[in-house]
């Protein structure tokens, strides 16, 4: 767990793949809390700072107040394996601007599993796009079944590539087992004060201390193919509390779909 | 029971320990941003390891041996500091210093203690110093150990920069710290600051001042 101490912020991290607007959502949470919370945004670029460059030219925020850190071409390392880079930039941004509220850490654009240590982040949100195929969700995987928040995002623009959201956020809701999904638009008001209050109940937690990191880390449910079974196959999970056909942890092979 | 202090070293040359040393170069993404060729980095890792190789694995000698004396260890970074003229690279090493510590105050909380007359960021050979000190490696194997991470770091990260066979980057490594053994017995047994070796690399240097002011880089240094 991050050493948690009364000052220190709600720290959370925004993961998934490249081009699903991890930056334009964290925009979009800056510009509906700026006026009432004291943030502060870590990128984790590829290339350095192109997405704090992003972040400081849309005017959401001071421009000190986004600072981008290098991962050495290993996005995925750098917010799981060995967080000390991101850990030292959050540590920095916190005294540097003390006392803030919540520091948004942007992962590098990565794959389906890559998501943060919970001794980095309190909390996490995944994000998926429409455009990238409303069967993503439905494929899981940990940040897709296990983050804090699911976003699909990007709905304006479903029509255009043919995804039916609605149903991109059922497959998504039972791939999670009925943990928070968020169809989001920036340019639909109603989800943006969604997501709002999502980040302000994360925050409202992680100040009473009722909210614990949790880690993402292990298979998300998913599908066992196997013909002898009536339906073809089971779902299962990987949840230690889940009662299961098999143990978690037991060595099993997963039938590609 | 106490881990050997040979698994100390091996612990502390693994690239797999969490200490932040995956987003540093060891200079070689300022050298091939530069437009040094790559075929060039086989001696430039024989240079690194024989200049600021040498500075580090001296300061790295002395650190351990205040830390055995309970000496103050500032008079050593001021002595490291006046050998790494480059302020981009004496930033890479304070960052490494820092991740270093961060993880070793978990792990030996006596290491932070040796060096409580520095700020939250020792050069990097200061941490190791100290923490050979209080893990019982030897002076020898901390200057390997001093020039093995650095230059193992190198090929990491060349093997993201340009496509290479990856047995070809261990060669490499082997071929730069063996380059430094007929100097690894001298180094080790220095015990004061003005013997440690003041061997600066201009040219790399300059490459990476350039490269702390770019925008698109993979690398911290």
């Amino acid at each position: 767990m991050p050493e948690n101490t009364p000052t220190r912020a709600l720290r959370l991290g925004v993961a998934g793949p490249v081009g699903t607007g991890k930056s334009s959502l964290i925009a979009t949470v800056c510009r509906s809390l700026a006026d009432e919370l004291r943030l502060g945004v870590i990128t984790n670029d590829i290339y350095t700072d192109e997405d704090a460059r992003f972040l400081r030219s849309a005017g959401v925020l001071e421009p000190e107040r986004i600072r981008a850190v290098e991962t050495g071409a290993c996005p995925h390392t750098a917010i799981r394996d060995d967080i000390t880079t991101n850990l030292l930039a959050a540590e920095d941004l916190e005294r540097d601007f003390a006392p803030l509220d919540v520091v948004l850490i942007e992962s590098g654009g990565d794959n389906l599993t890559a998501t943060f240590s919970p001794a980095l982040v309190d909390a996490q949100i995944f994000v998926l796009d429409v455009a990238g195929g409303g069967d993503v969700a439905r494929k899981g995987g940990p940040g897709i079944g296990r983050a804090d928040l699911l976003v699909v995002n990007k709905t304006d623009l479903a029509p255009y590539v043919g995804v039916d959201v609605p149903q991109m956020v059922a497959d998504a809701s039972v791939a999670r087992e009925g943990r928070a999904v968020l169809a989001l638009s920036r340019s639909d008001a109603a989800s943006v004060a969604a997501l709002r209050a999502w980040v302000l109940a994360v925050l409202d937690g992680h100040r009473r201390g009722t909210h614990v990191p949790q880690d993402p880390g292990p298979m998300a449910p998913h599908f066992h193919a196997d013909e002898e079974h009536p339906d073809g196959g089971f779902v299962h999970s990987h949840d230690e509390k889940s009662v299961d056909q098999h143990q978690a942890n037991a060595p099993h092979s997963h039938a590609q779909r | 029971m106490q881990p050997s202090p040979h698994t100390i070293s091996l612990l502390l040359a693994d690239a797999r320990l969490p200490s932040g040393g995956h987003a540093q170069s060891s200079g070689v993404e300022p050298a091939l941003l530069a437009g040094m060729p790559v075929a060039d980095v086989p001696a430039f890792l024989r240079a690194r390891a024989r200049t600021t190789g040498m500075v580090d694995a001296g300061t790295a000698v002395l650190a351990r041996h205040a830390a055995l004396d309970c000496i103050p260890v500032a008079p050593i970074e001021r002595a490291w500091a006046a050998r790494t003229p480059s302020r981009a690279i004496r930033d890479a090493s304070k960052d490494l210093g820092r991740g270093l510590l961060r993880l070793a105050g978990r792990i030996w909380p006596e290491v932070r203690s040796s060096l409580d007359d520095l700020d939250e960021s020792p050069p990097r050979p200061l941490v190791l110093g100290a923490i050979a000190a209080h893990t019982g490696i030897d002076a020898q194997s901390l200057v390997r150990l001093t020039v093995y991470d650095d230059m193992a770091c190198a090929v990491a990260a060349l093997l993201k920069l340009e496509p290479g066979d990856p047995a070809h980057g261990v060669a490499m490594v082997l071929e730069a710290c063996s380059s430094i053994e007929p100097h690894v017995s001298a180094v080790s047994s220095i015990t004061s600051a003005h013997q440690i070796p003041a061997a600066s690399a201009p040219q790399s240097e300059a490459w990476s001042e350039a490269h702390a002011l770019t925008t698109r880089r993979l690398f911290r240094a």
